[in-house]
């Protein structure tokens, strides 16, 4: 990965430099390719999300002018592109769910013991949980992956979903509803 | 263990590979280029290529039409000795000056691009020189802005953050494919649009950055001609390629040699050629609007024995 040297640039600073100089904007590719990345690969195969990831950059570059910094940072605007992209994969995300509670995924790399516990846990009940994730709303899907997977708080996935937070709370709260009931159920 | 952090392991990915993310900001930087992918594309013109008299149309009149019409170059430009020849011709005579052309051989494959933005609504950067010297083992050096900047590794064999001349369009080939690419004008094009991961976005709407196989192709063919070490049997291929295109413009005479447009759907390139050399010069890509983006101009595509240091 690309590593960050250094102090980091605020999104704000990131935006004003390639406002400046256009070329600028491989510096927001080097923040954020990583998350963006991670993003897209827990909802897609790997190359998939790779092409993803690629793709959101090149449509954000191309879009730089719409980017305004007092309606969201940079990382809303640019997660509510790549969810865009991955909704141009319905059948294939599908799939990529069906696949996983099929077999189980490998759990993360990752040493730390709660994350070895809490994997086995989500191990166990994958199936039924990975299930109800395919059989959520695309809306209800893409609120609950951007909190579980990218750590988005609600006004943020409001920014990268063009909705009130309002409906960010009731889509959430029905999501998890639902998802509660497999595991429980 | 709630159900969210429950569907986050459950999902997690491995780390993305170095690899992935130098394939990934290289794709951003052809796109932040101007290449074909961009839709706010170039003015091409407006870098301050306007019309300059008539001296290197005559070379293309002689190779092409075998006719003797050789004007002195600061002669007036004749009026009724010869109709101009058609974007079509000119193509189909630079593929047998191409063909003609002895193979060059050394250890580094030298190209200086100087990249030009002149967008709307971009701050006019001016312009940025790129020198790139790249081994046939895929090593790479580049050297940003001017001659007295240093010379830096370009990455790794398969990183390479600049474009190092052995790129077909977004595609990036080793010497040995270079080499081995299709002499033939149609298997050309299906290899260049079977390889380009451009072919994707061919039949999506144009906002949506849709493009025609056309662009595509064109894209793939002017970085070819302008940047790349192929044979002179492929170089030829590649004008028969581009001439068999529906439409193929004559610009006439401009600095360097001669202008071409060749137009797709929503768009067109325009290229200057060096009918002496079969050299192209400069490349620019615009909407049908002839809105505005910028250029790239080929001062040098060459081998040498030398890399500076």
């Amino acid at each position: 990965m690309t590593a960050d040297v250094g102090e980091q640039a605020s999104d704000a600073e990131l935006a004003d430099g390639f406002r400046r100089d256009p070329d600028r904007f491989t510096a927001v590719h080097d923040r954020y390719f990583r998350d963006i990345y991670l993003y897209a690969a827990g909802r897609l195969d790997a190359q998939t999300a790779e092409d993803i990831a690629a793709e959101t950059f090149c449509v954000a570059f191309r879009d730089r002018d719409r980017f305004d910094p007092r309606r969201g940072g940079l990382r809303p605007w640019l997660f509510g592109i790549a969810t865009n992209l991955v909704a141009r994969h319905r059948r294939k995300e599908a799939r990529h769910y069906k696949a996983l509670a099929r077999t189980g995924a490998e759990p993360a790399a990752d040493s730390h013991e709660n994350r070895v516990l809490a994997s086995v846990a989500a191990t166990a009940l994958q199936p039924q949980l990975v299930r109800a994730l395919a059989r959520l709303s695309q809306g209800e899907r893409d609120v609950v992956l951007l909190v579980a997977l990218s750590q988005f708080s609600y006004d943020e996935v409001a920014q990268a979903l063009g909705i009130s937070a309002g409906t960010v709370g009731s889509r959430l709260n029905r999501a998890r509803k639902k998802l509660k009931e497999a595991i429980n159920g | 263990m709630d159900e969210l952090k429950m569907l986050a392991t459950a999902l997690g990915s491995p780390e993305p590979s170095q690899e992935a993310a130098d394939r990934s900001r290289h794709r951003l930087q052809n796109t932040m280029r101007g290449g074909p992918v961009r839709k706010r594309r170039i003015g091409w013109l407006a870098g301050g290529l306007g019309l300059t008299a008539a001296t290197a149309a005559t070379a293309i009149l002689v190779t092409s039409t075998g006719t003797t019409t050789t004007a002195h170059p600061n002669s007036p430009p004749s009026t009724a000795a010869q109709s101009p020849l058609s974007g079509r011709q000119i193509l189909l005579a630079a593929a047998t000056t191409a063909e003609k052309a002895p193979a060059a051989s050394g250890i580094y494959w030298h190209v200086k691009t100087v990249y030009t933005k002149t967008s709307k609504g971009d701050t006019d950067t001016g312009a940025s020189v790129i020198e790139t010297w790249t081994r046939r083992d895929g090593r790479s050096w580049v050297r940003e802005g001017s001659p007295t900047s240093p010379v830096k590794e370009n990455g790794g064999p398969h990183s390479g953050t600049w474009n190092n001349g052995f790129f077909v369009g977004t595609t990036k080939l080793s010497f040995e494919q270079i080499q081995r690419l299709p002499a033939d004008p149609t298997a050309l094009k299906t290899y260049i649009t079977r390889h380009s991961d451009l072919m994707r976005l061919v039949g999506k709407p144009v906002d949506k950055g849709g493009m025609s196989v056309d662009e595509v192709l064109i894209g793939g063919i002017s970085s070819l001609l302008e940047m790349t070490p192929a044979p002179p049997a492929v170089r030829a291929a590649a004008f028969r390629a581009l001439a068999k295109l529906p439409e193929v413009k004559n610009l006439g005479p401009v600095k360097g040699g001669v202008g071409l447009q060749i137009s797709f759907h929503d768009g067109w390139s325009r290229m200057v050629l060096d009918p002496a050399t079969s050299r192209l010069l400069n490349s620019a890509f615009g909407d049908a609007d002839h809105n505005a983006s910028g250029t790239s101009k080929v001062d040098a595509a060459e081998w040498t024995n030398t890399l500076p240091r």
